[in-house]
């Protein structure tokens, strides 16, 4: 008689069925299939005696014990860290963990050292820093305007934000030129008073803003003495502003940056070497 | 002491504690090799490798089963045997006879002519199931016996070869195909008991 080959795919459903190893469903079905199909019942019962003869197969004892005497153990290497068994994978997911703790605070500027930035002349950029924003809106709070004639620069709403400088309640005619940035300090006396501008466009507006930025770069504190001499350019405000435009040839002006400390930097490039080598060492001794 | 403790303990470097799971595991080890290698005396040097790497590395044991863990280790070890002799195959040491033809080793020939019937059958299909095994790849021998050998289940076999469940299936099913077409005409020799059960 001529056997059919068995699919492999049937020669593994027999061979899991005999262990019962199939899921209930497919079990059944195979059940059906058995009872219909004799060539494949032979197939399952021929399989069925290879394995009950395997299975018959005696346990040999052991010919002589194989306890391990101290004579047979080759010392241990000197282990550097103290007898500590490492998880080198636990290093590996440890330092890739604080390798992105420290990315992500490089991006967020954490590290920055705070209260100090540095210009980079840069044309047509403009920087939002939340740090000093919110420098800006505390001072803008404490701080007490000056106003000179001809120089009307109203003070913002309590709760405005540094997007657009719409928050003024009236025109103004003043206008005050960018000015490099200095430094920002707390205002010492009630006659200082902050101004921000934006790098570009460079805008000059009727509607000049204190306290808020208009978008979001801070360049210079000024006092109310100097404030007539000066001009602001102030980044289009919204649509509640009454601006009247005035563009100005873009020219490169400087754009605030962040820089990260270099320590940071050779932490971070630390941290990522010990994350592949950890991961590395861990996975070579594991497929060991 | 129960098994963890005994393991934790061998862990921090006791050898005694080790040597308690050795002869608790030493049988299962040894058949493991002897079915693996088909001889006794490289089966005992497989098995002795076996224990003495595992000591060595008892601190990678990271739980779940200890028997699947030492299999995996003896395993691996026969492996290594059956590459080398592949490598360099050896030369028989077996004493020839007037004619220059080896004289085979007693189990695979051994005189029946004293045992019981019974007892005659049952090891020449032992033999014949070694004969068998020996002429499978490696690793569907392994997958063979750690489960129908052994009494593993399927897990506990993956563990123990260090793969996926559905390529213990598939390869222990390929296995049992090849045995099948090998042992055709062995079942006679069965013992009545064992018959007697699968009928």
């Amino acid at each position: 008689m001529v056997k059919r080959p068995l699919s492999s795919r049937d020669l593994e459903l027999l061979s899991a069925y005999l262990d019962r190893q199939l899921p209930s469903q497919e079990q059944r079905r195979l059940e059906e299939r058995l009872k219909l199909n004799p060539a494949l019942q032979n197939a399952l019962d021929e399989l069925r005696r290879t394995r009950v003869m395997l299975r018959s197969l005696p346990k040999v004892r052991a010919p002589r014990n194989f306890t391990l005497t101290p004579a047979m153990i080759p010392a241990r290497r000197q282990q550097p860290y103290f007898g500590l068994s490492l998880n080198w994978a636990a290093v590996s997911v440890l330092a890739t963990f604080f390798l992105v703790f420290f990315f992500a605070g490089d991006f967020l500027g954490v590290f920055s050292p705070k209260g100090t930035m540095q210009t980079a002349q840069r044309p047509n950029e403009a920087l939002v820093l939340e740090t000093a924003m919110s420098q800006i809106e505390q001072q803008s709070k404490a701080t007490e305007v000056t106003q000179e004639p001809g120089f009307n620069l109203p003070l913002p709403p309590e709760n405005a934000r540094g997007m657009g400088g719409g928050g003024g309640e009236g025109p103004s005619e003043a206008t005050l030129q960018a000015a490099p940035v200095a430094q920002l300090t707390p205002p010492a006396a009630a006659d200082k008073f902050l101004v921000i501008v934006t790098p570009t466009p460079t805008i000059a507006v009727a509607q000049p803003l204190m306290g808020i930025a208009a978008a979001g770069t801070i360049t210079s504190t000024m006092t109310a003495e100097s404030a007539p001499e000066a001009e602001i350019a102030m980044a289009p405000a919204t649509e509640q502003a009454d601006v009247s435009a005035q563009s100005q040839p873009a020219e490169s002006s400087p754009t605030q940056v962040l820089f990260t400390p270099w320590w940071v930097r050779i932490i971070e490039m630390a941290l990522l070497l010990v994350a592949l080598g950890a991961g590395l060492f861990a996975f070579t001794r594991r497929t060991r | 002491m129960d098994e963890i403790s005994l393991i934790q303990a061998a862990q921090k470097g006791e050898l005694d504690a080790f040597n308690r799971l050795v002869l608790a595991y030493q049988d299962i080890v040894y058949n493991q090799a002897l079915r693996m290698l088909d001889d006794e005396d490289t089966a005992a040097d497989a098995a002795q490798d076996a224990f003495i790497s595992a000591y060595r590395h008892i601190q990678d044991y990271r739980g779940g089963s200890f028997r699947a863990w030492l299999l995996r280790i003896v395993t691996n070890a026969c492996y290594d045997v059956l590459r080398r002799k592949q490598r360099r195959p050896t030369t028989s040491l077996e004493p020839l006879d007037d004619t220059g033809e080896e004289i085979e080793s007693p189990h695979w020939l051994a005189d029946n002519t004293n045992l019981p019937e019974e007892k005659a059958e049952q090891q020449e299909l032992a033999s014949a199931i070694s004969n068998c095994l020996q002429g499978l790849p490696d690793e569907f021998r392994a997958a063979v016996i750690l489960v129908d050998v052994q009494g593993l289940d399927y897990s506990e076999a993956a563990q123990s070869l260090g793969k996926p469940v559905g390529t213990i299936k598939s390869r222990l099913a390929r296995a049992r195909l090849r045995l099948r077409d090998c042992l055709h005409g062995f079942w006679e020799l069965l013992p009545a008991e064992f018959r007697l059960a699968y009928e």
